[in-house]
């Protein structure tokens, strides 16, 4: 017995050595990629790293990541913005980034919440999930939130290298970093990325799989919404909310649309604060601008920046 | 708990420590300690379904010990009887109801009478065809008096429960398995390596070829219809890779864990797809459940013996029983009777016992006939396993058009060629490995146990790293819904 164990020990010994360094090599490469899902780690690199120092911080998931360009809005209102979207993920999530922001950031004068269809959606999944990897082990604040990332269990925080199993994709990412095989431009700047995309068949195979789709609005996200506008009022943040424009026909596909547009509506008024609707501006009969039913291209989001530019001067001091 | 689980990490040690350390001089509690174990395993699931082990388990006890003595041979019959009626109760139950009650219903209504059965939802308990085959084996061998009954109650039911081969086999006969419950087990150190290395071998299977092959497997067969003929035949060949990475791998894991606890389980494949035809492919695939069928069900028959329309009848229902035992579709019924038609040829022609051996044995490569043999085996079972995967019939032979139309030889991408060649180059890495070690229990049996320590674990480290960067999603295993 002693023999087997004395081997299993000599056996397990160079993993257990390897596995810190290893860990470090794979999670410090891989966050210095600017495209691995959807650039990320662009986001997060500048959060964690004190790098963001705005007036205006925009929140939402991809339809505000693809909408608004922050360079269009310090162009027009001649104060620096930072795009916060975090793709195809619901309000607890944006929750999380804005805590973590706020926490390594100098706070900003003005948050502008982009709101879209699943915002308050419940959500079970983690698009995206490998865009904690390289940050989790061991940080307090990732294994509070861990129910929110469901997809990894206790041990992923606390066992190096664990966490990367069978992550096949990322492991390759990290390596074509190190060895510099990764020469594409970033995929975001300041957080925005602009689509040059035509229109897809996104919306005919959503109508041909579900016909029409109702949102079921989760009564834990509008707490957590809530919260989160009180808790800008009490720290002096302004918080304005935007519902830019969408394709009109996604309206018909959302049966519940109206019912979502309310529970904006009713936020601003409760809290007192700017909404501006865009469902039923013109850019939502021109499907030019979009690339999808929710999503505008390049020339539509630097349109509609534009747009909301010139709508939010009134209300932004200097 | 699933064995590629963190759960089963941290269970196996204790559970190992606790065996050999502290209840390692007295067998009863050593076996009741695997009884707790087994049930801690099963419970992990749902405790609920412990009580129809335990049931199981009662029962077949008791039937054993009032077969013992001198009783009547009618009484011995009745007392069989219940054995079969109680376990085969409780798999048609959980398994079976709910298809019987919609066969119905629509066999009804083929002569317009509209009939209403309500279909219940039932829970399939994870692993009740592999434990209630195991306890009648018991019953039907001391009916038959091959077997004396056990008065050890902790030692049958640790025979029942045994957690590592519990919920998937390989399914034990009492002959094999429960004398190595009566005996003091002590700790051999060459044993207990062998059984890390098969568990090696098995997770590899499980993690890299069945999870890996899943995704591109069930991705196709869920949009079968939009598909070209070559990818769907490429589906099948992830199927088929899935089905044995899963089911294989399983089974070493399961030899394996039993044997860091002194116990040696049957070995349930034998490196199938180097079958030569299809009687060989089924003395190699699943071979604790067809070796079952064999002697419980296929030799009372009367077996290959008598007249051809014997052998036929008696492989047809060998057949049917084998595809109907693992699941409640008709589409496994299919499958069954797909295997029996290729199968009753070899048998009326005398070819079914002709590849006994082997393939190539003392070579390295095979000979062009082998070759030609093996791929067209592998063939034949390509083409059966889709019905084993498919939804439902008409989904199988809408799969089947779509693979011999015009289309059969052209491809549609199914995901970015790196992933899917990754895939592909993994599979070929296996059945090389396979293929090397073909001539033992299973593939690296040999391969990680040179004289060179440098060679073994250099080849061990190759197999974990491969493990770890390239697992896949996390499946469950295929046989548990059996």
């Amino acid at each position: 017995m002693r023999k087997f164990f004395t081997k299993i020990l000599f056996f397990v010994l160079p993993i257990i050595l390897i596995a810190m360094p290893l860990d470090y090599f794979i999670s410090s490469n891989l966050k210095k990629s600017v495209v691995h899902v959807d650039g990320e780690f662009l986001v997060w690199n500048d959060i964690y790293s004190d790098n963001i120092d705005v007036d205006i911080a925009i929140y939402g998931s991809s339809r505000a990541w693809v909408h608004i360009s922050p360079v269009i809005l310090k162009d027009s209102l001649g104060i620096d913005a930072y795009n916060f979207g975090i793709d195809a993920l619901n309000f607890k999530f944006q929750y999380f980034r804005h805590q973590q922001y706020l926490k390594y950031n100098p706070k900003p004068n003005y948050i502008i919440v982009s709101g879209d269809s699943f915002s308050f959606e419940r959500e079970e999944g983690f698009y995206n999930y490998e865009q904690i990897l390289p940050y989790m082990l061991f940080d307090k604040d990732y294994l509070k939130n861990r129910k929110t990332f469901n997809v990894y269990s206790w041990f992923d925080y606390y066992v190096p290298l664990l966490r990367y199993f069978g992550q096949t994709w990322d492991i390759v990412r990290a390596i074509n970093v190190a060895v510099g095989l990764e020469n594409d431009p970033p995929a975001r700047i300041d957080g925005y990325m602009g689509m040059n995309r035509p229109w897809n068949d996104d919306l005919e195979n959503a109508k041909d799989e579900y016909g029409t789709l109702k949102v079921k609005i989760d009564d834990e996200q509008i707490a957590l919404f809530d919260r989160f506008l009180i808790e800008c009022e009490d720290s002096g943040i302004q918080v304005i909310l935007v519902y830019s424009p969408s394709y009109f026909e996604s309206r018909k596909f959302i049966n519940n649309h109206e019912e979502i547009i309310n529970v904006w509506e009713e936020f601003a008024a409760i809290h007192d604060l700017l909404f501006l609707d865009y469902t039923q501006d013109t850019m939502c009969y021109n499907r030019d601008y979009f690339y999808n039913s929710s999503h505008l291209n390049k020339t539509g989001s630097e349109l509609f920046s534009s747009k909301l530019a010139i709508d939010l001067k009134p209300f932004i001091s200097h | 708990m699933l064995f590629n689980s963190i759960d089963f990490a941290i269970f196996l040690p204790l559970v190992f420590l606790g065996y050999w350390f502290v209840f390692k001089k007295n067998l009863k509690l050593q076996n009741l300690f695997i009884v707790v174990a087994s049930y801690v395993f099963y419970g992990w699931w749902d405790w609920r379904f412990l009580s129809l082990i335990i049931f199981s388990t009662i029962v077949d006890y008791s039937v054993g010990l009032a077969m013992s003595g001198n009783i009547s041979e009618k009484r011995r019959k009745i007392l069989l009887l219940i054995s079969i009626f109680v376990n085969i109760g409780f798999l048609g139950f959980f398994k079976y109801f709910n298809f019987f009650a919609d066969s119905f219903v629509t066999a009804f209504s083929v002569f317009g009478k509209e009939l209403s059965v309500t279909s219940l939802k039932i829970i399939l308990p994870v692993g009740i065809s592999f434990y209630t085959f195991q306890t009648l084996s018991y019953t039907i061998d001391v009916f038959r008096k091959k077997l004396e009954p056990t008065k050890d109650l902790i030692a049958f039911t640790a025979f029942v429960s045994f957690f590592p081969q519990l919920v998937a086999g390989p399914i034990e006969r009492a002959t094999n398995l429960l004398p190595q419950f009566y005996k003091k087990r002590s700790f051999i150190y060459s044993d207990a390596v062998d059984g890390l290395r098969q568990i090696l071998w098995g997770l590899f299977k499980k993690i890299v070829i069945a999870d890996r092959s899943a995704e591109y497997a069930n991705w196709i067969f869920n949009n079968s219809n939009d598909l070209r003929g070559g990818t769907l035949i490429l589906g099948t060949v992830f199927f088929a890779f899935q089905i044995y990475g899963d089911f294989s791998g399983y089974s070493d894991i399961a030899i394996g864990t039993a044997r860091l606890f002194g116990f040696n389980l049957k070995q349930n494949f034998a490196f199938p797809y180097f079958s030569r035809d299809i009687a060989e492919f089924w003395r190699r695939w699943h071979i604790s459940l067809t070796t079952w069928f064999r002697d419980y069900i296929y030799i009372p028959l009367g077996g290959s013996r008598g007249s051809n329309w014997s052998k036929i009848r008696n492989t047809l229902i060998i057949f049917v029983v084998s595809g109907f035992w693992h699941g409640a579709n008709w589409t496994f019924i299919a499958w069954g009777l797909v295997n029996a038609i290729y199968f009753i040829p070899l048998l009326l022609l005398g070819g079914n016992r002709k590849n006994l051996d082997t393939v190539a044995k003392n070579k390295f490569f095979p000979s062009i006939k082998d070759l030609l043999m093996m791929g067209s085996t592998f063939a034949l079972s390509l083409f059966a396993w889709i019905f084993f995967r498919a939804d439902d019939l008409s989904h199988a032979f809408r799969y089947i058009s779509g693979i011999f139309s015009d289309t059969m030889f052209s491809y549609t991408s199914i995901d970015k060629t790196a992933k899917v060649l990754t895939t592909v180059i993994l599979i070929v890495f296996f059945v090389i490995i396979e293929w090397i070690g073909r001539n033992n229990k299973y593939a690296i049996e040999k391969i990680g146990s040179t004289k060179y320590r440098i060679i073994n674990w250099g080849f061990f480290y190759l197999i974990i790293a491969l493990i770890f960067v390239f697992g896949g999603v996390q499946q469950d295993f295929i046989y548990f819904q059996f």
